[in-house]
């Protein structure tokens, strides 16, 4: 994927669009429906998110996170999963500050998250799509 | 997966027509003599690889339009040069479970049969375990965690461990969830066919459900119900 990425956005610089990325946040679970997150990508180390609005990918609410992690509900404990479509790679990529092994997700909470929420991701994953 | 199930159905029914039966099924024949020296004969007649081997048959049968869901929750999450590997990882996982309960339940059986030949008693007390399992919170347990689809790695042997372990822990719900009504193909004199047709119906349909609270309750294939109502209530009029 990454080398096709790299590809594909040097390509669509000059002939059209570039792919579509995702960024998919999959299996959140936890206890507290009131809880939410700025996803932020590729932030410098150490950096203040709220200094790079144009980092960031999206914001998720987890409304109905808690029912969604029981086993015996509806979800069967799946969680929830949100896409987020980011244009954050393109522009990444034209600033020539895209490194394709490396790109780091930061998931900053809106609030304080108290412990006994007991939020989790599963797993962080990045689609790419051709257009 | 439907394909592997059609291919495995003519399979079952190749030997059913023709020159030799499953093993399982022709054993009940031998039945009539209940004796050490039959258990050899059953033995003889039906050597353990043969019966790994119709049992197997008869998962893939039976088993692997259940599997559509979990399969494609996996190849979703892989990348395409992973997916054969990940789904292979996954089938053996879940085959494994099927291939240790198949030992029991095909020794409880072959035991029933020559502990009481030609008697419907075993059948009708499988078929009232069958209910009771049914209705209670247990089975629903199990069925709930058949829905479980957890986050797999992308790289690497923690994605081969992933899939691994996916197959067996899901194998083992389903196991959990389907053996009284596994059992009850394994015991019937005739008709064997037709009741792992009408068991492997029911299970497909009943996995249909979404997960709910267990508790003691009947349930049955309720959406694929109303699925079959809704499809002939909306067929045109005849003219």
């Amino acid at each position: 994927m990454r080398s096709k990425v790299s590809a594909s956005l040097t390509e669509a610089a000059t002939t059209g669009e570039p792919d579509r990325v995702f960024l998919n946040l999959e299996n959140v679970r936890g206890l507290s429906d009131a809880t939410a997150f700025h996803v932020y990508v590729a932030l410098p180390k150490g950096a203040d998110p709220a200094k790079y609005p144009e980092r960031l990918a999206g914001s998720i609410a987890l409304f109905g996170v808690r029912k969604a992690s029981l086993t015996d509900e509806e979800h069967a404990g799946k969680g929830l999963t949100f896409v987020l479509v980011t244009k954050i790679v393109d522009a990444l990529h034209l600033d020539n500050a895209l490194d394709v092994s490396a790109l780091d997700v930061r998931i900053v909470p809106v609030k304080p998250v108290p412990k006994k929420a007991k939020i989790s991701i599963g797993r962080i994953s990045i689609f790419r799509q051709g257009v | 997966m439907l394909s592997i199930s059609m291919l495995a159905w003519i399979v079952v029914a190749m030997e059913a027509t023709g020159m030799t039966l499953p093993a399982f099924c022709s054993a009940g024949a031998l039945w009539a003599a209940p004796s050490a020296a039959s258990l050899d004969l059953v033995l003889a007649l039906n050597p353990p690889a043969s019966l790994a081997g119709s049992w197997a048959l008869m998962l893939a049968a039976m088993m692997a339009p259940l599997l559509i869901a979990p399969v494609r929750h996996i190849r979703d999450r892989c990348f395409p040069r992973r997916r054969a590997r990940a789904v292979a990882l996954f089938v053996a996982g879940y085959a494994a479970s099927w291939m240790v309960a198949g030992a029991v339940l095909l020794s409880l059986a072959f035991a029933v049969g020559l502990t009481a030949p030609a008697s419907w008693l075993p059948l009708t007390a499988a078929a009232i375990l069958a209910l009771v399992w049914q209705i209670s919170p247990a089975k629903q347990i199990c069925l709930n965690r058949c829905h479980v689809r957890p986050e797999l790695a992308a790289f690497g042997p923690a994605a081969d461990l992933d899939a691994i372990h996916f197959g067996a822990a899901h194998g083992v719900w389903c196991v959990g969830s389907c053996w009284t009504l596994m059992l009850l193909p394994l015991l019937v004199a005739y008709g064997h066919i037709a009741a792992m047709a009408a068991v492997a119906l029911w299970l497909f349909a009943e996995r249909l459900d979404r997960p709910v609270p267990p508790r003691w309750s009947w349930r049955g294939p309720g959406k694929a119900i109303r699925i079959a109502v809704a499809q002939i209530g909306m067929r045109p009029p005849r003219s």
